[in-house]
């Protein structure tokens, strides 16, 4: 069978929708969508808990649901968006499970009868004519009865042939072996074995063993400690990361235009991420150094600092 | 897709995993495996030995998987009778979701560089080449630029990378991702603004 054509491009749709798969296909993550629709809302410390992952380690989780919009935190609080629930409801994760034991077919609306039942009127007035016509009848046949009883109750005829009735042995004929003949003979084994087990219990108890046990309770009720309760609270800060759902098209070769002049002094290295993801860059990452190297009111001038920030190339 | 596995959960979280999640994920994974691409394999012939030999099993593990894959001379019967070789393979590369390349033969060489700007059909390919070939003009010319737009450019070590299934383990990979779309695409595509059936 040849290829069949495909009239979308996977791999474009794949960046326009790359969270929304990913969370398809990496469990953890489908779970902790399906997991907050079936509790509603739920704060993320609570979720953490409930999962047993860090904090660090639900916020990796919950980055591709943030991105791809389907789920929304507020007050804390976290609950899945419109499109959170229709995705999940899309992969059948809304409605339960339907049980192994239970037809996959939908099920179908119950046949109708061929014909209507009829009115209740006419149901009686039917009723009515019909027991009238079976009393007429039952009436005819009792008549029948008395009237002419030799038709409706024909008398029995005395039997034709009488009952043979043996009151002598049968005559005993003579046998003979013949010499030639080899005689077999057949042994059916009767199971006449009987096996009644016999139980005899023999216990010989050893000598008695007397062992006499002296306790001696001494407690001394120590005087009662209040316990001094200490509570430490230390309030955490869940930050949600700024979201950027719109992956940048397949980057072109850009160069500065314009008569845009950068100045630099020293050396600068400029180094940036490598592809990482299946549909192409998505997003660049890069890292400009230098030891002199101020940037803005971003961070603070620290010699032998490392500034780093990360946008599509497609915003120079 | 991975496998499920439970860490750590409450017990009315692995309550909810156990009788809600996990039942219904799994059906969903089936589903999602049971969605065919349609796959080309392009590389050397029978005459390369073990590359020929990494090629078939490539073709076959997905064939296994319920893909259709096919090298092109398996297509040969099919295809049209008038038309340039190059045009013929041009319509295979169109229909296909995804053409894996290994380009260690003149034949996948020249298929890459025609293909590679053309904006259909080069994002598809998932191209293989020797590491020892780097520096060439092929790469340079080419599957850099590839490689910088569309992360589809993969280097191996011959033999080491031949003999173990590398090459295998990153098309897999590629083909689980692409499977996941399709599937979405044919379930739901008015979901993502498309037309049923597309796919």
């Amino acid at each position: 069978m040849p290829p069949q054509p495909s009239a979308y491009n996977l791999l474009q749709l794949y960046r326009q929708h790359r969270d929304e798969i990913d969370a398809i296909t990496d469990p953890v993550t489908l779970f902790t969508l399906a997991y907050v629709n079936h509790l509603g809302e739920v704060r993320l410390s609570a979720l953490a808990r409930e999962l047993g992952l860090s904090s660090a380690g639900l916020n990796k989780t919950l980055l591709p649901l943030y991105r791809g919009a389907l789920i929304t935190e507020a007050g804390e609080m976290l609950r899945l968006t419109p499109l959170g629930k229709r995705v999940l409801a899309e992969l059948g994760f809304v409605a339960p499970p339907v049980s192994p034991t239970q037809s996959s077919e939908p099920s179908k609306p119950p046949t109708p009868s061929p014909k209507p039942p009829a009115p209740p009127a006419a149901g009686l007035a039917g009723a009515g004519f019909l027991g009238g016509v079976a009393l007429v009848l039952i009436g005819a046949l009792i008549v029948g009865a008395l009237v002419l009883p030799g038709v409706l109750n024909p008398p029995r005829l005395p039997p034709t042939l009488a009952p043979l009735v043996i009151t002598q042995p049968p005559a005993t004929i003579p046998y003979a072996v013949p010499e030639a003949a080899t005689q077999v003979i057949e042994r059916t084994p009767t199971p006449s074995h009987t096996f009644t087990p016999t139980w005899t219990n023999t216990f010989t108890p050893t000598p008695s063993l007397t062992l006499t046990s002296t306790w001696t309770n001494t407690f001394t009720p120590t005087p009662s400690r209040t316990p001094t309760l200490t509570r430490t609270f230390t309030p955490t800060r869940t930050r949600t990361p700024t979201l950027d759902t719109q992956g940048p098209p397949a980057p072109t070769t850009l160069s500065l235009s314009g008569g845009t002049l950068v100045s630099c002094s020293g050396t600068k290295t400029l180094r940036w991420s490598s592809v990482s993801d299946l549909a192409g860059i998505a997003r660049y990452e890069w890292v400009l150094e230098g030891d002199d190297l101020r940037f803005g009111h971003y961070a603070p001038a620290i010699a032998g600092a490392r500034y780093a920030f990360g946008f599509g190339l497609d915003r120079f | 897709m991975s496998s499920v596995q439970p860490v750590q959960l409450s017990p009315r979280a692995r309550a909810y995993f156990e009788q809600n999640f996990k039942p219904q994920y799994e059906q969903l994974q089936r589903a999602v495996r049971q969605t065919p691409l349609a796959i080309l394999v392009w590389g050397p012939g029978a005459s390369a030995g073990d590359l020929y030999q990494k090629r078939a099993q490539i073709r076959d593990e997905l064939r296994r998987r319920g893909h259709a894959a096919f090298f092109s001379e398996d297509l040969a019967a099919l295809s049209p009778a008038t038309g340039s070789q190059k045009g013929i393979e041009f319509l295979q590369a169109q229909a296909a979701d995804l053409i894996v390349v290994m380009q260690a033969s003149y034949g996948s060489v020249a298929e890459v560089h025609d293909f590679a700007e053309h904006r259909v059909i080069n994002f598809k390919m998932l191209i293989f080449i020797d590491e020892r070939a780097t520096d060439g003009y092929s790469y340079r010319g080419a599957l850099q630029e590839l490689k910088t737009l569309y992360n589809n450019v993969e280097t191996y070590r011959y033999p080491d990378d031949i003999t173990q299934c590398h090459l295998l383990t990153k098309v897999l990979a590629k083909v689980d991702v692409l499977q996941a779309v399709k599937y979405r695409v044919m379930q739901n595509a008015a979901s993502w603004g498309l037309s049923a059936g597309g796919a």
